[in-house]
């Protein structure tokens, strides 16, 4: 490619950013969704109509189905109208530093002095132990060993479908320093409840201050589990040192050693 | 198996269908009613994973011919990426049809986002009919090479499954289970959950509909005074 042809490519006015679908600024997005109508040209036509008030230019239905007798379904092309300031968006994230498995032992025996009890779970109803499994089961995730590995913490997975009561127990009698919750299953809301009824449950038996809270699961993010009134929240693709490294610095950081 | 590593722990799976072959036959179920359950969980990165996924459905439709096998589909690999997800369900109903599981659960492709809503359930069962129809009779054209990837492929599985019963046999079910022999779950025999629905029976405890079942299937009569 010549040095000529590259200043041709347009770059992104990063105060100002839209989606692209092949040339910088088209807008183009897709969507799909159902109205619950026949199929037909009324049905099309509200879709373009829905589409135009969702801030879609061109809104076009490049496919339409009957599903059943009264349900359509669309797939639709558009524009979007709107931007976004990237260059001044904030998002909060865990800030602890990242450590690998051996400098997270050390730390705990450097800074901690002895070995940390780590409790996770998956509550409520939901029988998902693959996140709480990533974290902590002794093989590990994606090259990384889970928590049952480190000879400095004591890990205990509980499984799935652990009542908060039974799993503020367990780490009465444990002595947990810290609470790894993982939440699979999203269906209304329901994760949500679970997560802050056990900040609840903590807060009314005294335990919130001496543990390090933790949630986790697909659709967790560290901004959600700060308002939940968890220390931090991690979704997908997280693996266990990410974890370890968040608990022994809060646990250091609070004092709580 | 959602847990363990699918490639792995398939002799586990065949094992567990064998035990619950035997526990089906020792309840007077007869073979066409066994939906013996299997999954197509394995990771979709593995180098020649379909191979494996579709010698473990030929090997289980083999060795259980007469039984509707229930074959489930990918969950715990399954990202959100439903276009992704939308593929690997669609080679999850090929491996379905060319091996001809009796009970074919569909995928979601929006399996670990949300429960399905009704336009997934729909291209699901698009996708279904689709393969269904455009590979009808796939399976009775295939011939699997005898000294080939596959074949190897399940013979190793079956004999580790039977290494693995043999060792149960010893151990006992519920010691086994306690190790988290299946699946990498683990059941300790004071642990899990449904024991306040296990109720013992009164001596004077008497169920027309139970012996009459018994007695046409061929059954023993049922035990008193001991927990059912």
């Amino acid at each position: 490619m010549s040095a000529e042809h590259q200043t041709q490519i347009a770059k992104a006015d990063l105060t100002r950013i839209r989606p692209y679908g092949d040339t910088m600024d088209d807008g183009k997005v897709q969507l799909s969704f159902s109205l619950p109508v026949p199929d037909g040209p009324e049905a099309v036509e509200a879709a373009r109509q829905l589409a135009a008030k969702m801030g879609l230019l061109h809104p076009t239905v490049v496919h339409h189905e009957q599903m059943g007798t009264e349900f359509t379904f669309v797939v639709l092309y558009g524009c979007c109208v709107h931007t976004v300031d990237y260059a001044h968006i904030e998002v909060p994230k865990v800030d602890s530093t990242r450590m690998d498995f051996y400098e997270i032992n050390q730390f705990i025996r450097d800074r901690i002095g002895r070995k940390i009890t780590v409790v996770g779970a998956c509550t409520g109803t939901d029988a998902h132990t693959v996140g709480i499994d990533a974290i902590m089961n002794m093989k590990g995730y994606h090259g990384e060993y889970g928590l049952e590995r480190y000879p400095e913490i004591l890990a205990y997975n509980l499984g799935s479908q652990v009542e908060n009561e039974e799993l503020v127990r367990k780490a009465v009698e444990l002595g947990a320093d810290a609470l790894l919750v993982s939440q699979v299953v999203t269906q209304k809301d329901v994760h949500i409840h679970n997560l802050s009824a056990l900040v609840d449950l903590l807060e009314a038996e005294g335990l919130r201050e001496r543990l390090v809270l933790v949630a986790g699961g697909p659709r967790i993010t560290h901004e959600l589990a700060l308002e939940l009134g968890y220390d931090a929240g991690f979704g997908p693709g997280t693996l266990a040192p990410d974890v370890a490294s968040f608990v022994v610095q809060e646990m250091v950081r609070r004092n709580l050693v | 198996m959602t847990t363990a590593d699918a490639v792995e722990a398939a002799h586990t799976v065949l094992a567990s269908q064998f035990i619950n072959e035997q526990l089906a036959l020792q309840s007077g179920l007869p073979e066409a009613q066994m939906g013996l359950g299997h999954a197509f969980e394995m990771n979709p990165m593995v180098e020649d994973g379909f191979l494996w996924e579709l010698a473990q459905a030929q090997m289980a439709r083999e060795i259980f011919p007469n039984a509707p096998l229930k074959y489930m589909p990918p969950t715990k690999h399954m990202t959100g990426n439903i276009f992704r997800g939308h593929v690997q369900d669609a080679l999850f109903n090929l491996v379905g049809i060319a091996t001809m599981q009796g009970i074919q659960l569909l995928g979601m492709m929006t399996e670990q986002i949300h429960t399905p809503w009704l336009s997934d359930r729909h291209l699901a069962i698009e996708s279904a009919k689709y393969i269904f129809n455009n590979a009808r009779h796939l399976g009775e054209e295939i011939e699997f090479r005898p000294d080939g990837r596959m074949v190897q492929r399940a013979r190793t599985v079956l004999e580790e499954a039977v290494r693995l019963l043999e060792e149960i046999v010893q151990l006992g079910l519920f010691e086994a289970l306690a190790r988290g022999v299946f699946a990498d779950v683990k059941r300790t025999v004071d642990g899990g959950k449904g024991l306040s629905g296990v109720i013992l029976r009164h001596p004077d405890y008497f169920n027309p509909f139970e012996e009459q079942l018994r007695q046409q299937l061929g059954l023993s009569a049922a035990k008193v005074g001991m927990k059912a």
